[in-house]
């Protein structure tokens, strides 16, 4: 019968796409705890250096500071925005988290009359964003969560933001990405990144404890920091979207696998159902066939 | 005041040591130092260098790579972009190292940037050699 042999092959396929997400949510369980260490283990170096960039940022005047710390004029500005997102999809709202933010954040910068431009870290971003701002592009940077490692942060990413931070091509940096919390929630995540932000409550605070000493002196360490710290962060968004990525797609996948049960739960009641109705037809026939025989 | 100092030692991929001790050495950008607790406080760049975590026989050795050094009178908190301890240092991974750099280095027309990077790893591998070199503590 045609339609039992439809719901046969229905439930075949929902069978198969069950035990597809199950494998990917136990793939991703897996790469999820490594990442998750990767993640929480670049926390300190990025607190810590921050930390140190505060201090001193407090101790050099506003018009010595070098351009990474300066507050940028007033006024329309070049501004880039660095997207995290992963390079493949599958993840829930994890990519498009990022992308609706961005949205919303260009549209209001534009609003303000600041030039945007965009930098993708991760496929997604850029598949679903480059018709609509594919004039506005600057780099797309695929692969690097592959393999994780700083070096190729900083080689790949970081010391080509400061190459065109240097050329003038921008003056403004943010960084958005969803940072890791636990397995079940990741944090969209904004941090200014280019000049590197001082915040005022941290510097009187810091006033009244002595000043340390530097050595070779205050502008070279600030001169080494500052580039380094744009590197750390960097790496430390990179790490961060990593582990969301893995927590988000193996929620995604425990959702998906949920479904598909509860599908394939209706479609077996739905197949036996007409299964029983096909036989009793099919008995009802023969047995009024027999009666009108013996007639 | 203790007499031991918290030392920490970060890269960006991970927490590598915290733990106390008596006496920290390491290699600041104007020579090296030596930090117990009680320091006053200062901040230095590091350039690549043995930082050793203790004293005598059972100190610690650690090659690391250039980075900054946090001294505060209890704690003294060293960033760096990559570090080693001995135990992991063998005369094939500084072969590896060293071939590879150069390698990199022969290609033409390198950017700077690219330039300084290779060279530092080749830095990093000379320390790593000088470490072994130095003979076994307790012989």
């Amino acid at each position: 019968m045609a339609n039992l042999k439809h719901l046969r092959n229905r439930i075949r396929s929902v069978n198969n796409t069950r035990q597809i997400t199950k494998a990917m949510k136990m793939v991703s369980a897996a790469k999820l705890r490594r990442s998750q260490e990767r993640a929480l283990a670049t926390r300190p170096y990025s607190l810590r250096i921050r930390a140190m960039i505060q201090s001193l940022a407090t101790l050099i005047p506003p018009e010595n500071a070098p351009p990474l710390l300066a507050r940028a004029p007033e006024g329309p500005r070049k501004i880039l925005l660095v997207l995290y997102t992963a390079d493949r999809g599958l993840c829930g709202s994890f990519n498009s988290a990022v992308i609706r933010a961005t949205r919303a954040r260009v549209a209001q910068l534009k609003q303000q009359g600041h030039t945007v431009s965009l930098t993708f870290v991760g496929r997604k971003g850029h598949d679903v964003l480059k018709r609509q701002y594919g004039d506005m592009t600057r780099d797309v940077h695929v692969g690097l969560t592959r393999h994780l490692s700083f070096e190729n942060a900083e080689r790949i990413v970081a010391n080509r933001l400061l190459a065109d931070f240097e050329a003038g091509r921008f003056d403004e940096c943010h960084l958005v990405y969803n940072a890791f919390k636990s397995a079940m929630t990741q944090e969209l995540t904004w941090r200014q990144l280019i000049p590197a932000p001082v915040e005022k409550s941290a510097a009187e605070e810091d006033a009244v404890v002595a000043s340390p000493l530097f050595e070779p002196d205050e502008e070279t360490v600030l001169a080494a920091l500052l580039p380094r710290n744009i590197a750390v962060q960097v790496f430390q968004a990179l790490a961060e979207s990593n582990a969301a990525e893995h927590a988000a797609r193996m929620s995604a996948m425990d959702n998906a696998v949920r479904n598909a049960g509860e599908m394939l739960k209706k479609l077996n009641i739905k197949y036996n159902r007409t299964r029983q109705a096909a036989i009793t037809t099919e008995l009802m026939e023969i047995i009024g066939g027999s009666e009108s025989l013996k007639g | 005041m203790s007499i031991v100092i918290q030392m920490e030692l970060v890269t960006p991929e991970a927490l590598l040591l915290s733990e106390e001790a008596m006496l920290v050495t390491a290699p600041g950008a104007e020579g090296y130092f030596g930090v117990m607790s009680g320091h006053a406080p200062f901040v230095t760049l590091l350039k690549p260098g043995v930082l050793t975590v203790g004293e005598g026989d059972d100190a610690r050795h650690f090659v690391v790579a250039g980075g900054f050094a946090e001294v505060m009178p209890e704690k003294v908190t060293i960033l760096t972009e990559r570090a080693l301890p001995r135990e992991k240092i063998t005369t094939q991974l500084i072969q590896d190292e060293q071939k590879e750099a150069q390698a990199k280095l022969a290609a033409p027309d390198l950017e700077e940037s690219t330039i300084a990077y290779w060279q530092s790893r080749i830095d990093f591998a000379d320390v790593c050699q000088e470490l072994l070199n130095r003979p076994k503590p307790g012989t």
